[in-house]
């Protein structure tokens, strides 16, 4: 048997037993899941733009003092 | 790692995170749902016969049973005879030419006629009862 028939073979089987076993074991309604999923991404990214924003503030204002006349 | 397991891992993959977008419900209540169809396919003729058909069940089974009682002798003389001719028994403790006694033979074939018997009296008698499921009862042993 080809190399490419077993790994197909493979596949469907680890499809089926892996879909069975996410339905058995889904936390909550796919729907939901989504909804979470989004969230934590949201959450994430809001989270980094957030630092991303204080670590500007923080660079813009060593600048602000690199350039002060007399400092450096 | 084999082309087959390689394919086994990524399928895997792929399917659950197929089913955990498409799950219509949480996995907790679909395990739910198919036990109850479980215990539903179980109690299946008792829990969806209304209780005359259920009863009437039991009384033929208890009619049966009765009959068969009153013509023990008949019948256990019918099964010794069978057993005795047709089987070769192993050698029993009393047995000399390697073959049980027919005492012993008679002996057995009553037990078990006690057996079947009660049985048939214990599920004719869980049959009749008005409320006592038949799934509840036959689960629990």
């Amino acid at each position: 048997m080809g190399r490419i028939i077993k790994f197909l073979l493979g596949l469907a089987v680890g499809a089926g037993v892996g879909y069975a076993t996410g339905l058995l074991l889904s936390p909550e309604s796919g729907e939901e899941n989504l909804r979470q999923v989004r969230r934590r991404i949201d959450a994430a990214v809001a989270e980094g733009q957030r630092a991303a924003g204080e670590r500007r503030r923080e660079l813009e204002a060593e600048l602000a003092r690199a350039r002060q006349p007399g400092v450096g | 790692m084999s082309a087959f397991w390689r394919g086994f891992v990524l399928g895997a993959v792929a399917g659950a995170g197929a089913a955990l977008v498409q799950a219509p419900r949480p996995g907790r209540e679909t395990q739910a749902a198919i036990r109850a169809q479980f215990d539903a396919a179980r109690g299946g003729l008792t829990g969806l016969a209304p209780d005359t058909a259920r009863r009437q069940a039991g009384e033929w089974l208890e009619r049966g049973v009765a009959a068969a009682e009153a013509r023990r002798p008949e019948l256990e003389e019918t099964l010794v005879g069978l057993v005795t001719s047709t089987a070769r028994l192993p050698a029993g403790a009393g047995g000399e030419a390697g073959r049980k006694t027919d005492a012993e033979v008679r002996q057995q074939v009553s037990a078990l006629l006690d057996q079947v018997l009660a049985l048939g009296r214990s599920w004719a008698r869980q049959l009749k009862e008005e409320k006592s499921g038949w799934a509840e009862s036959s689960s629990s042993c």
